[in-house]
């Protein structure tokens, strides 16, 4: 094979991804050595850049045309079926408003802890849950148990998980389960284990006060004050709301 | 996948040929579920949604295309679910005032190097060349997308394109990189 179309040759394998690791080596060493082939290998790798980019652009037009047109058909209901659907959806809202309002007076009756009335569980983000029960790993099982609002099986699970990614996470689940299932205590002490450092860490801080919001109100104060104050946290907003609530 | 009349095998040999209507075909059947499963989790807006939609879809052409990908070990849906919560991830990262978390899938691992050509990153000669590519026509165009996208060797761009030897593939590749080169002369800085 003449030099030319040994270099070739190494070229077209590089741009297919087939070369070897000593073929990989001679092609560093002709890049050295030869500027010509140097440029040539750069100015293929730019023009494979260009028709990569080329191809992405024409994908992404044809998709979002495929989205408008979607959401042109979205639109296109009849005015009767959106007035029958908003007559139902306004009808079903009012339903539902006062089954909620009847539902929570009877919750502040019964409990009238700060803690009922503010404690959701945290969104599973850890393991979201695409394929059907067979198919799932350990932590997504005890994270479609967690979504169900199983906490029980939930932190049965994660207590049994061998191979743990993320302490932090671990620590974080496991707490809401506890506090899901009313046992403030346990849970204080799994969101103690958080490392500042972690992401879930901003989040904890606004269920360990909630832990101890209904015994002991100043230190819950002292949580919430710093989360009220930090803008990066999401639950800053509802920090400031339950502050004043404790100080009424 | 009820709304796909294309079964996975098909999906592969079409994507590969560089077919951009199985892509088409492919994007409204997990469109429904995909924008559910995203809002419900990640509690973002529709345009949003879609728009991650969209490069998911994109990253497995891609994938395919490129022959990065040859078989799956999960369903398609499993797969493009998982590719899209790794940008939205990305994205939550990028505006740090979201969760950033990260559960490493073992079918991903490579995934990281797939990523969209985005035009702001791309260098002035890239940029120059993207855009005499809009006025190259074929056979260049097939030639070069075929054997730097789809990643065809000459002799496959000799079967698909019917030429008659795999040296009038080369002399014509060839040409048409010379013909690029021509084109941007003036135009570099």
């Amino acid at each position: 094979m003449s030099p030319s179309n040994n270099n070739n040759n190494l070229l077209e394998k590089f741009f297919l991804g087939l070369l070897g690791k000593g073929e990989k080596d001679e092609l560093d060493k002709l890049k050295s050595e030869d500027t010509e082939f140097a440029e040539q290998v750069e100015f293929e790798s730019d023009l494979q850049t260009a028709i990569e980019a080329n191809v992405d652009s024409d994908l992404k037009s044809m998709l979002r045309e495929e989205e408008m047109q979607y959401a042109e058909k979205k639109t296109s209901f009849s005015f009767l079926r959106i007035a029958a659907t908003l007559a139902l959806v306004l009808m079903l809202g009012f339903l539902g408003n006062f089954l909620i309002n009847n539902m929570s007076s009877t919750n502040k009756v019964a409990d009238g802890s700060l803690f009922s009335q503010e404690f959701k569980p945290f969104d599973n983000l850890v393991a979201p849950i695409t394929r059907s029960d067979s198919d799932l790993t350990p932590l997504e099982k005890a994270m479609s148990a967690y979504e169900k609002g199983d906490y029980e099986s939930a932190l049965k699970q994660l207590n049994q998980l061998n191979d743990i990614h993320d302490k932090d996470a671990h620590y974080f689940y496991k707490g809401n389960c506890l506090l899901a299932l009313d046992k403030k205590s346990e849970a204080l002490q799994e969101l103690d284990k958080i490392n500042p450092d972690n992401p879930y860490y901003k989040f904890a801080l606004w269920f360990k006060a909630l832990s101890i919001v209904d015994t002991d109100p100043a230190k819950a104060k002292q949580i919430l004050e710093s989360v009220a104050e930090d803008k990066t946290n999401p639950y800053m907003t509802k920090a400031k709301i339950l502050l004043e609530k404790i100080g009424e | 996948m009820s709304q796909n009349t294309l079964n996975d095998s098909e999906i592969f040999a079409l994507f590969k040929k560089g077919e951009y209507s199985a892509l088409k075909k492919l994007y409204p059947s997990l469109r429904g579920e995909f924008e559910g499963w995203a809002m419900k989790l990640y509690k973002m807006d529709t345009n949003e949604i879609m728009d991650i939609y969209q490069d998911a879809m994109i990253t497995f052409y891609k994938n395919i295309a490129s022959g990065k990908l040859t078989e799956l070990r999960s369903s398609i849906k499993t797969y493009i679910f998982a590719i899209a919560k790794n940008l939205i991830l990305k994205r939550f990262d990028k505006s740090r005032n979201r969760l950033t978390l990260v559960e490493t899938e073992a079918e991903l691992d490579w995934n990281a190097e797939t990523k969209i050509q985005d035009e702001e990153n791309l260098s002035h000669r890239q940029r120059v060349l993207k855009d005499a590519l809009e006025n190259l026509g074929n056979p260049c165009k097939q030639i070069l997308t075929l054997f730097y996208y789809n990643r065809y060797s000459i002799e496959a761009i000799q079967y698909q394109m019917g030429y008659k030897h795999i040296d009038v593939v080369r002399t014509q590749k060839g040409r048409c990189i010379k013909k690029m080169k021509e084109e941007i002369k003036d135009k570099e800085l």
